[in-house]
């Protein structure tokens, strides 16, 4: 039975090399399941990171457009707002231009009055009328232009309020071009951050 | 030939059937009588056992690690495919949304261009009406001169009110065939 002890150092030794190679195969098989892990999960946050990029790119693209159409509306609006304030300052004017002229010939008349010029007083009645008629009908025409001219500025005041909302969304929700488009509208400058550099892996302003 | 020392024994084939025992494993034999009691204790004494064991585990280990390496430049392959499919997605949609700029501008365009048409012919009814009422009040004008010229002020000046509300429609137009503000869930969402 001699045998017996080299044939179970010799078991032992085999169990031992079998045992250490199984041990490394674990830790390799750990670390490639750890790497597969951390490059699922690298994998996810990029596609995710990039599918937001994608997405805020597209809504930057579809709110510009949207608001270059409503300034363009709202400036439609405010120029027919300007153009109804040229007609109501010009029937203003004209109002009274023919008040005037409506008192010089109250002067007149009480003149001719004075002068017992029966056919002037006539002639003057009736030129007062027609232009007592005349300033009414302007005066009509001024309510009517007014009313237009309160309409349009309803309308410029609601693209101006959509405008804004949408500069507004454009800053909010469509990443850095976002807020730096909307900082040049306003006339400002994006304000310097840090950051590091991917070429020279300095920390920079930009 | 028997001698006759053996002679009054029995055959051999007579005490043991010679055939039934050919080819049977006496360790079966054993577990039979035994009920397979002894198997599990005799399998964990063996020590060939845990060797080959570790062995199919280090096997499987490595078969794993193979696999793990096929999934690795799956997983590196669907990113690749995930973001050009992302930005392929992107420019289709781009362009679909250049397209539908581009016909809203040509909207505006002409609805600009009317609009446009409709501010010089007021400008230019506004300054007729303005000279009218300019010539209907001076001095030494006969009665149906002046009539004629207020009725013709009245006329022009009637005139703006119309145009204010032609343009107004057209404005309307313009502001129907603006799109909706999206709102902040839908711009998620897209």
């Amino acid at each position: 039975m001699w045998w017996l002890i080299p044939a179970g150092i010799g078991l032992a030794v085999v169990y031992s090399v079998v045992s250490e190679q199984e041990k490394q195969a674990y830790q390799r098989w750990q670390q490639k399941k750890n790497e597969v892990e951390d490059l699922l999960g690298e994998v996810r946050l990029e596609v995710h990171s990039h599918l937001y990029e994608a997405r805020q790119s597209y809504n930057f693209q579809h709110l510009r457009g949207l608001h270059s159409s409503s300034v363009n509306a709202a400036d439609q609006a405010y120029q027919l707002l300007k153009d109804s304030g040229e007609s109501l300052h010009a029937i203003n004017k004209m109002l009274t231009q023919s008040r005037e002229q409506r008192s010089r010939f109250k002067g007149k008349l009480e003149r001719a009055h004075l002068r017992k010029d029966f056919i002037q007083v006539k002639e003057l009645k009736h030129s007062s009328s027609k232009l007592k008629a005349y300033i009414g009908s302007l005066f009509r025409e001024k309510e009517k232009i007014k009313k237009q001219r309160n309409r349009f500025r309803k309308e410029v005041r609601m693209l101006n309020r959509r405008t804004c909302e949408l500069k507004e969304t454009i800053r909010d929700y469509c990443g850095e071009q976002g807020e730096k488009w909307y900082l040049q509208k306003h006339g400002r400058r994006a304000p310097k951050q840090l950051y590091i550099n991917p070429h020279t892996f300095k920390v920079e302003l930009r | 030939m028997k001698s006759k020392k053996y002679k009054n024994l029995p055959e051999i084939r007579d005490l043991v059937p010679i055939n039934s025992s050919r080819g049977r494993n006496p360790l079966q034999a054993f577990h039979q009588t035994t009920g397979n009691r002894w198997v599990s204790v005799l399998c964990a004494l063996n020590p060939l056992g845990p060797i080959a064991e570790a062995y199919g585990r280090t096997l499987a280990y490595k078969l794993e690690v193979k696999r793990l390496d096929v999934e690795l430049e799956g997983v590196k392959g669907h990113a690749i495919a995930a973001r050009y499919m992302i930005d392929s997605q992107l420019r289709l949609k781009i362009e679909e949304l250049n397209q539908r700029h581009s016909g809203l501008r040509a909207i505006e365009q002409s609805i600009n261009g009317e609009l446009r048409t409709l501010q010089i012919e007021r400008a230019e009814v506004l300054k007729m009406a303005r000279d009218t009422h300019r010539e209907a009040l001076q001095a030494g004008l006969s009665n149906e001169e002046r009539d004629f010229l207020y009725k013709m002020a009245m006329d022009l000046i009637r005139q703006l009110p119309t145009f204010g509300d032609r343009a107004r429609m057209t404005l309307q137009n313009m502001i129907k065939a603006l799109p909706p503000v999206p709102s902040v869930a839908g711009l998620l969402e897209e």
